[in-house]
């Protein structure tokens, strides 16, 4: 499924989204927006290979995330080029209907190093992250939810605030946690969290 | 006078001149008394010091309290009408929105020629504000700037402080659509970000005075830093003013006496009502205002006050409330205020973050004498505050406009407002 596509035919994305509004679901959802549309095709019930699931996310962090793909201070070629055109009023549509969505399920398969998991049960208490994302990492105000996303992209994710190339809110505080962080921190912490229920 | 050396090479001279070892306190569940150790000496260090400023030191009870997320967007005018609504002010005072869509406003100042310009936050954006046939627009003109907070006007320039350089940019107001290069006047100044986001108040001599925050919620500062200094920007001269300084955001010379008064945000995590954030007043250069060994003049650190006691130190003119935040401030140098206005300061409190219940958000008036003498302090303007723990917005500067208004930015809203005395 050529998924990562962005500038494919219109046709393949409408063809995806129709598939994933088709499939039912627990939560009633807000209907998708059709500034949505595109994003679907990557962020949709079928993940684009490399692409993080949004759906769930908290409305003003997502919101937050565009805004700085929009303005070119978060970068990534895809998601620059896709934010660059969006109003704020689109902006708003987005996170309030990522934000509706339920949050991904916990990884299914069984946790196949759990040393690296106690590792990473390790690395959270040192760095306090429980403090701002909660004892669940489901997420509070000032910080999103880390729990239920993939190992990849929470390891991204950190190696990005680390590098500050990924701006932080909250006056940047992750960058100012991750700059603490060693490679293998981040390896501990990725799998950690990717594997909490 | 203590001297510091000039910009030509001044990051390795501030550098080089710091040997502190640091020593923050080891939270402990036993509570223990010793301290822990930070080597400052290296890059590493200042690169990336250690997130002490939110991380660390809270309690069990206070754990959760976390640094809020602004609001991505600027709030629409519809909200913005809504807002202005809410806001308590004195009889016969009004206010309205100068200009909305201004993300992240921090600091303000006029040009000679009426352009307002505003720092900003996270948005790494440095904006001006003119007046197109009587409609307020906002230009973006600069961008990519690290913390761009603290701006200021002189001799047809803006100067902006973005974390480690003062920069400035001649001839400005003619050039709003084509700025020029910022020229760096002054860069003696650590990179890193947590408490270093600053404010700028040039005195009339053309020397502007920059506070220096610590990188840390408590500590023993190296001793480049939890200072104010002031710098001649047309040499890169500088000059240590006070010392013992927290974390301050905002200033301002009194037109009474030519000194310069700040604002002074205390420690945190000791819990939600001590310490008292502060009003300080330079009577004489150098003193020292008492971090991390003393708080709002009379409480002596738990873990830092380390055998000294307050009355060694300078206490504040006022206290004004524990976590208020306390930013930008002004004398008021205007006149369709009521006169008994005339020299009052106003002061912009952001508002908690880490208190269980917020306050401050709200403009705050101080009736004081020039010595710092009889201080009253009674509040102007609140009503920012939504339920205990959110904001609708949360103002950080206040200005006087030539007709005698007071502008406020808002830098979770995203606007400048507008408060007017109607006779």
């Amino acid at each position: 499924m050529p998924a990562r596509n962005f500038s494919g035919p219109v046709s393949a994305t409408i063809v995806l989204c129709a598939i994933s509004l088709a499939s039912p679901r627990a939560a009633e959802p807000a209907e998708a927006p059709e500034v949505a549309q595109p994003c679907l095709a990557c962020h949709g019930e079928v993940l684009g290979e490399g692409v993080p699931p949004i759906a769930g996310h908290f409305n003003n962090y997502i919101q937050l995330q565009l805004v700085a793909f929009r303005s070119g201070r978060r970068q990534n070629e895809i998601m620059q080029g896709m934010a660059a055109g969006l109003s704020d009023n689109d902006i708003r549509a987005l996170g309030k209907y990522f934000s509706s969505l339920p949050i991904p399920a916990a990884a299914t398969q069984a946790d196949e190093q759990p040393d690296l998991t106690k590792a990473g049960q390790r690395t959270a208490a040192q760095f306090r992250c429980a403090n701002c994302h909660g004892d669940k990492f489901l997420g509070s105000q000032g910080a999103p939810r880390v729990a239920h996303l993939p190992e990849f992209y929470v390891a991204k994710a950190l190696t990005d605030y680390r590098a500050n190339t990924r701006p932080s809110s909250g006056g940047g505080a992750m960058t100012e946690v991750a700059g603490g962080l060693s490679d293998d921190n981040i390896k501990t912490l990725a799998h950690y969290l990717a594997v909490l229920p | 006078m203590k001297r510091i050396t000039g910009t030509k090479g001044g990051r390795a001279a501030g550098l080089a001149g710091v040997t502190a070892v640091l020593a923050l306190a080891l939270l402990s569940p036993a509570g223990a008394e010793e301290l822990k150790h930070y080597d400052s000496t290296g890059k590493a260090f200042w690169k990336n010091p250690p997130p002490d400023w939110f991380l660390g030191d809270e309690t069990a009870q206070q754990k959760g309290l976390a640094p809020p997320s602004n609001p991505a967007l600027p709030a629409s005018d519809e909200e913005l009408a809504d807002l202005v609504k809410k806001i308590k002010l004195p009889p016969g005072f009004t206010i309205s929105v100068y200009a909305s869509q201004v993300p992240e406003a921090r600091q303000m100042a006029w040009g000679d020629n009426g352009t307002l310009f505003v720092g900003s936050f996270g948005a790494t954006n440095v904006y001006a504000i003119v007046d197109e046939g009587g409609k307020k627009v906002v230009k973006t003109i600069l961008k990519g700037l690290n913390m761009p907070t603290g701006v200021a006007f002189r001799d047809g320039a803006l100067y902006v402080v973005a974390i480690d350089k003062i920069l400035r940019y001649d001839n400005i107001e003619s050039n709003l659509d084509h700025p020029p290069e910022g020229v760096v006047v002054y860069d003696d100044m650590p990179s890193y970000a947590a408490h270093g986001w600053k404010y700028l108040t040039f005195d009339k001599t053309g020397w502007v005075y920059v506070p220096f925050g610590p990188p840390f919620n408590i500590g023993n500062p190296p001793s480049s830093v939890s200072q104010v200094r002031r710098v001649d920007p047309k040499t890169g001269a500088a000059e240590i003013v006070a010392l013992g300084v927290r974390n301050s955001v905002g200033g301002d010379i009194d037109p009474r006496s030519g000194k310069y008064w700040f604002t002074e945000n205390a420690r945190d995590w000791m819990s939600d009502d001590i310490p008292s954030d502060k009003l300080n007043i330079v009577s004489k250069v150098v003193q020292h205002y008492g971090y991390p060994y003393c708080h709002q003049g009379d409480l002596p650190d738990p873990k830092f006050a380390q055998g000294h006691s307050c009355s060694e130190f300078t206490p504040p003119v006022l206290k004004l409330g524990a976590h208020v935040a306390p930013l930008g401030m002004k004398f008021y140098t205007g006149s369709s205020f009521p006169a008994e206005y005339k020299n009052n300061i106003f002061i912009a409190e952001h508002g908690s973050w880490n208190r269980h219940k917020y306050q401050g958000a709200r403009i705050e008036r101080v009736v004081v004498d020039p010595e710092g003498k009889h201080p009253k302090q009674e509040t102007f303007a609140s009503g920012w505050i939504k339920g205990d723990h959110d904001y609708s917005g949360r103002p950080d500067d206040v200005i006087v406009a030539k007709d005698g208004s007071l502008l406020v930015s808002d830098d979770w809203a995203g606007a400048i407002y507008r408060i007017a005395y109607n006779k």
